[in-house]
């Protein structure tokens, strides 16, 4: 076209080509708030409810496979009597029924609990009471395998190792807490209840101590009960530019046991000797990184021996969270504990777990993926679990699963369970 | 909601990220009716830029996720914003729907190079996490906004002159301006930020941006983002509803839209409930 330079025809046609695709994109009439009308009040009560309905298979070949069906429910009720108190009660079922090929017959198993059911009162704007059966959870760790590290005051449930994730294992105890928050926070714990690490009934699939039953040995378990005072344990956090920082101190029963021989008899009891414990914790960010780390030294009464000679354990934990890509998240984590048992007369002993965990989440669906990765030394033993899960809607997911241990060192704590690789499928409901 | 439920980990720090940015600033409203004295290009950008926003705010919103078949998922959650100096922190609480109810974030934002500081806590689990910032110009999952979008705007990364400085949008006098990356720094713009230019709707009236378009680095991509109901809530100009709708060759992929409900400028705050343990005790 003579007279019109090209590239004044080419900004032409580039801007009634734009001005078209403008004229298009119009904002979306949407008014999100047409139902209801928002309060900023906050509720004075819920009430919420969560169940698992899982269906899982062990797929081991060899005697027979195991198929369970379980109920895992949850209930609680949140409401505020006053304005400066809450308070907060839940209870927990849990109900499996398996029919076991290789045991042969139908076994079934109930559990009834109370959950987290505590009164808080606020005595200042800063400072809080707390008192009934909680979860405090200090630590950075996102794996509960080998070392409790400054996250001390749960005991865990080590009843399907490594199915259960570590913020679902915790168990609440009975305890006063009083908090002061402020740029420095300060927290004191009271424990009123001995409970210890749950791990699976006597003769069931993941009881570690199955060898040993095996060879006709009888095990007592531990006293547990509510008790004046079960330990004490203080936090001091400060956030430091950028970096938190704890520092933790304890004194309490070991959460897990010591075997006593008792004499005169094929038997076994379990024991958990006192415990002191310092230790710190540090976390910071740094780009897509989180960099976190756990130090605690402990010191243990030694219960099968009459000296007064104390284990000693320092225990470590070095992690990274990774948050770079779109849609995938990292968890990278090794934990060491090095332990010292003089009354033994043996050589220092470094046991720990490398634990990797990955997760992808497609951008816009309802859909995620799970792979977790764990590696023990020096007893050789890994564990590895994939897990995809499907949010069917606001109140429904469905999770899919299949968890394979491999231990072959018999000293690992992974042994007893070589033959318990299983697939899973849950249905989850909340509301 | 447990640990190694890492994807939803993942899908919450995406997403409240996004809404701590978006709430941070993108709900900052200006004071009063200020005059432009400088009506240049830049001027205009320096305006939008440094608005002031209240001291403290408390709020209830939804927010709602439209993908390319039209399926939609919606949160709804409460803010608290307190403003220290330059600095400010924010909490979000979502109480819909019924899988992440309880579930809040706390963001740190620090003015200068500093870089922010955000926790995910799970009040149900007794747990909160330090969560880390991603890079600027990518897309956070679930939303339509990218952390440059919002937190990361630096008005020197861009060169702006007016398309039309007496324009308006559905009646409302406005400036169009266009922003192209500073000259000799293109590409460290373009890698920055994920756009290779925008344009931008400035009300006269409120000095908010009402609606900006973007050209992507991305090939075939744009973004458009719109605020509208802007309204004054004692005194202060608050934008109710802003959607970030996404389109490749011109086709809508992706929509985020955040409303509303009701904002409340003259709560009490103090800076100990604005905190990680703050949070948890859910007062």
């Amino acid at each position: 076209m003579p007279g019109i330079p090209a590239a004044t025809l080419a900004v032409a046609l580039w801007t009634a080509g734009m001005a078209t695709v403008c004229a298009q994109v119009q904002p979306l009439t949407i008014d999100l708030f047409d139902d209801d009308a928002p309060a900023l009040e906050r509720e004075r009560a819920t009430v919420t409810y969560e169940t698992d309905i899982e269906l899982s298979e062990h797929y081991q070949t060899g005697g027979g496979g195991l198929r369970s069906l379980g109920l895992d429910a949850t209930t609680g009720l949140a409401f505020d009597p006053g304005p400066d108190t809450r308070v907060n009660l839940s209870a927990r079922i849990q109900s499996a029924r398996a029919f076991d090929a290789r045991r042969g017959g139908l076994k079934r198993r109930s559990r009834l609990e109370l959950d987290e059911s505590w009164v808080r009162h606020r005595l200042t704007p800063a400072l809080s009471l707390t008192f009934g059966r909680q979860v405090i959870a200090w630590g950075h760790s996102d794996f509960y395998y080998g070392a409790q590290l400054t996250d001390r005051v749960n005991p865990r449930d080590f009843s399907e190792p490594v199915l259960i994730d570590l913020d679902d294992s915790r168990l609440p105890v009975l305890a006063t807490r009083l908090q002061r928050l402020g740029p420095v926070e300060w927290e004191l714990v009271a424990t009123h209840e001995r409970r210890f690490h749950r791990f699976d009934r006597a003769g069931g699939d993941f009881d570690p101590l199955l060898p040993l039953r095996q060879q006709g040995l009888s095990v007592q378990a531990a006293d547990e009960g509510v008790t004046a005072l079960g330990g004490i344990f203080v936090r001091v956090a400060r956030q430091l530019g950028g970096t938190d920082v704890a520092l933790v101190a304890s004194r309490s029963r070991r959460n897990s046991p010591v075997l006593q021989s008792l004499p005169g008899a094929r038997s076994l009891a379990l024991r958990h000797p006192q415990q002191n414990a310092v230790g710190f914790s540090l976390n910071r960010a740094v780009g897509s990184y989180v960099f976190k780390t756990e130090h605690v030294w402990t010191a243990s009464g030694v219960p099968h021996t009459a000296s007064q000679s104390r284990d000693k354990t320092l225990q470590s934990m070095l992690g990274l969270d990774y948050f770079g890509f779109d849609d995938w998240l990292l968890v990278a984590e090794l934990s060491n504990e090095h332990r010292i048992n003089p009354s033994a007369g043996t050589a220092p002993v470094n046991e720990g777990n490398l634990s990797l965990a990955a997760s992808w989440t497609p951008a816009g669906r309802d859909l995620e993926f799970n792979a977790l990765w764990l590696r023990s030394f020096p007893y050789s033993a890994r564990v590895a679990r994939l897990e995809s899960a499907f949010r069917l809607n606001d109140r429904l997911r469905l999770r899919l699963g299949a968890i394979d241990y491999r231990a072959t060192d018999a000293r690992s704590f992974y042994a007893p369970f070589a033959d318990r690789d299983r697939l899973y499928m849950s249905f989850e409901i909340a509301f | 909601m447990s640990t190694f439920d890492t994807g939803k980990v993942r899908e919450l720090v995406g997403l409240t990220l996004a809404l701590l940015l978006v709430l941070i600033d993108g709900l900052g409203p200006v004071k009063g009716d200020p005059r432009v004295g400088d009506e240049s290009a830049r001027a205009v950008m320096a305006l939008f830029d440094e608005v002031e926003d209240g001291d403290a705010a408390s709020a209830e919103l939804k927010m709602l996720l439209i993908d390319q078949s039209g399926n939609r998922k919606q949160r709804q959650f409460g803010w608290k914003r307190l403003d220290s100096g330059a600095d400010s922190r924010s909490t979000i609480v979502f109480s819909a729907p019924a899988d992440l109810s309880g579930t809040g974030f706390v963001g740190w934002n620090w003015a200068g190079e500093r870089a922010d500081d955000t926790w995910l806590c799970l009040p149900a689990l007794q747990r909160c996490k330090r969560v880390a910032n991603a890079g600027q110009s990518g897309a956070f999952l679930g939303t339509d906004f990218s952390f440059y979008d919002i937190n990361g705007f630096n008005l020197d990364d861009w060169d702006y002159q007016f398309v039309e400085a007496d324009s308006s949008l559905d009646g409302e006098p406005v400036w169009l301006i266009e922003a192209t990356p500073r000259a000799g720094r293109a590409r460290e713009v373009e890698d920055k930020t994920g756009y290779r230019r925008f344009h931008a709707w400035v009300s006269k009236r409120s000095h908010l941006m009402v609606k900006a378009r973007y050209w992507l680095t991305r090939p075939h991509r744009e973004k458009y983002f719109f605020a509208s109901d802007v309204r004054q809530v004692d005194g202060i100009w608050t934008i109710f509803q802003q959607q970030m709708l996404s389109l490749e060759r011109g086709e809508q992929v992706h929509a985020t839209v955040i409303q509303l409900g009701s904002i409340d400028y003259g709560v009490t705050l103090n800076e100990s409930e604005m905190t990680t343990a703050g949070l948890m005790q859910g007062w």
